[in-house]
């Protein structure tokens, strides 16, 4: 094989073989497109739109009435709604977001191309994982800075960094768990309808839990704003572990998968 | 192409499992139906496939690019999205990405099956131009493809290979000559006076409604060569208006092969 004038061979070895050119080509789908800009605008309006409405119509609401539990404050309640909110809305379109990434690419034969190069499949599914920095940053930043600014101007408090931290570390957390675990759905399932129905019906199933009783979330948001951190850094914990391991277990199936 | 536990075997001395991205850094690979992302350019298909070889200035990576995209003149397409690209043209883009890192052996898998006659023979002139300076590998049902383009030929029936050789060699590689006449006439008595000659092997005869075409195999060039016309026009029904000694075609030789192999098996 002959080198062409200043060209070297690229140098990258192992798992890592073809990790960078996937990753830019990942990444360029995202901000190289008005993708991005699109979904800022779409979250901004679902995710600020919903939290103005709900915090418009608990301030009409009497005073005493206005939070489920005494102990929490109506500031407390309103980042309470927003995380609620965010986790089930930002679920829902990481789910939708993921759910093509492996299959389209398994059914469009664009997978069996690109391993055709001397490309590692870890590199291939890892690569997935460009969307998410795009998708953190319209999802849940945009939207959180937004937010901030509603519930200023409802309640003239702006939240700590003590408490929007653990607030949002539930929210990434919550929403890489749902990337990965469509990823891994991905390589495991053969339709795309059955991949985002499982990981959808995962996100109901949690999130009932926190909805039903309101006392997870509830719970966990009192002792954020009261600096008690051990609950919600638990969950954290337990939703990247999660997350770690969808993506190993998606990593060895799709090792496994013939084209 | 890719290889899975289980198979066996090497490529180029490497290890076909253990070994498959060093294959995939010297071989080039076109699938039948090339699949490429449908929203990016001829461009950047070569610049994103070119990138898993080398790295260094773009500029050098452009310069591949262009290169690739002259040697399949796609130079005036270079910027349109794929979605808009015939059969013929996403097969040059396909063979284009398969050589962007000048392989040892480039593999295509039947490079020029759906595509219409242009596009086949577009196909086929760059494979000539590739053949100066890569190894090519194909597979094909398109016998004059092969005649056109190819230095060795392996036949294979259901997966096992029944011919290997250099293309010349098996079109010259029947033992028997063969000379072809086409007649007008009675050519009955003629038949029978060649049949009993001991240096005539076989006569295949095709009738049609005008003339007769035989083609006559024979173990003994010299004697057929002179006696042959004079033995079939002797009683002066017959009239010649034909002769020579046939070409072979590959396809008679695939023919000819997988039909022995038939019959042996």
């Amino acid at each position: 094989m002959q080198a062409n004038g200043t060209l070297r061979p690229t140098n990258e070895r192992g798992w890592r073989r073809g990790l960078a050119n996937l990753w830019y080509k990942e990444s360029h789908l995202w901000w190289g497109t008005w993708q991005w800009l699109i979904h800022v605008g779409l979250w901004a309006f679902l995710l600020n739109g919903l939290y103005g409405i709900v915090l418009f119509a608990v301030i009409q609401a009497p005073a005493e009435a206005r939070t489920p539990e005494p102990g929490l404050t109506f500031f407390g309640f309103g980042l309470f709604l927003f995380t609620i909110l965010t986790l089930i809305f930002t679920g829902a379109g990481a789910i939708i977001l993921a759910q093509g990434t492996i299959i389209g690419e398994k059914q469009s034969g664009t997978a069996a191309w690109v391993l055709s190069k001397p490309v590692s499949r870890t590199a291939f599914l890892l690569a997935k994982c460009a969307y998410l920095p795009g998708m953190l940053l319209t999802m849940l930043m945009i939207p959180w800075i937004v937010a901030i600014l509603e519930t200023w101007l409802v309640t003239r408090q702006i939240p700590s960094l003590t408490i929007m931290l653990p607030l949002l570390g539930w929210q990434v957390s919550s929403l890489v768990f749902f990337f990965c675990l469509t990823l891994l759905l991905g390589t495991l399932c053969r339709g795309r309808t059955l991949t985002a129905g499982i990981s959808l019906l995962v996100l109901v199933l949690l999130n009932q839990l926190v909805m039903s009783t309101l006392k997870v979330g509830i719970t966990m948001t009192r002792d954020i704003i009261s600096g008690q951190f051990l609950f919600p850094l638990q969950v954290i914990i337990a939703l990247l572990c999660g997350a770690g391991i969808c993506l190993f277990i998606a990593i060895k199936r799709f090792e496994r998968e013939e084209f | 192409m890719v290889f899975y536990k289980g198979e066996s075997g090497t490529l180029l001395g490497y290890d076909i499992v253990r070994e498959s991205i060093a294959i995939r850094q010297r071989v080039g690979y076109l699938a039948q139906d090339p699949r490429f992302y449908e929203q990016m350019t001829a461009r950047e298909t070569l610049r994103f496939a070119a990138r898993f070889f080398y790295a260094g200035p773009t500029a050098a990576i452009e310069d591949r690019v262009v290169e690739a995209l002259d040697l399949v003149g796609l130079t005036g397409k270079a910027d349109r999205p794929i979605r808009g690209f015939s059969g013929g043209e996403r097969q040059r883009l396909g063979i284009a990405q398969a050589q962007i890192n000048h392989p040892d052996v480039l593999i295509l898998d039947e490079p020029a099956a759906s595509l219409d006659p242009l596009g086949r023979r577009d196909v086929l002139e760059i494979m000539q131009r590739l053949r100066q300076s890569t190894t090519i590998f194909y597979s094909t049902h398109l016998l004059d493809d092969v005649q056109r383009v190819s230095d060795r030929v392996a036949i294979l029936k259901q997966g096992e290979l029944i011919a290997q050789a250099p293309i010349d060699a098996l079109l010259a590689g029947s033992d028997k000559v063969t000379y072809e006449l086409t007649m007008q006439g009675e050519t009955q008595a003629a038949y029978t006076r060649l049949t009993q000659q001991p240096w005539v092997s076989t006569i295949k005869v095709e009738a049609l409604p005008d003339r007769t075409i035989w083609q006559v195999a024979v173990n003994d060039e010299r004697t057929a060569q002179a006696q042959l016309v004079a033995l079939v026009t002797a009683d002066g029904l017959v009239n010649v208006i034909g002769f020579g000694r046939k070409q072979y075609e590959l396809e008679d030789i695939f023919v000819s092969l997988v039909e022995e192999k038939n019959h042996a098996s």
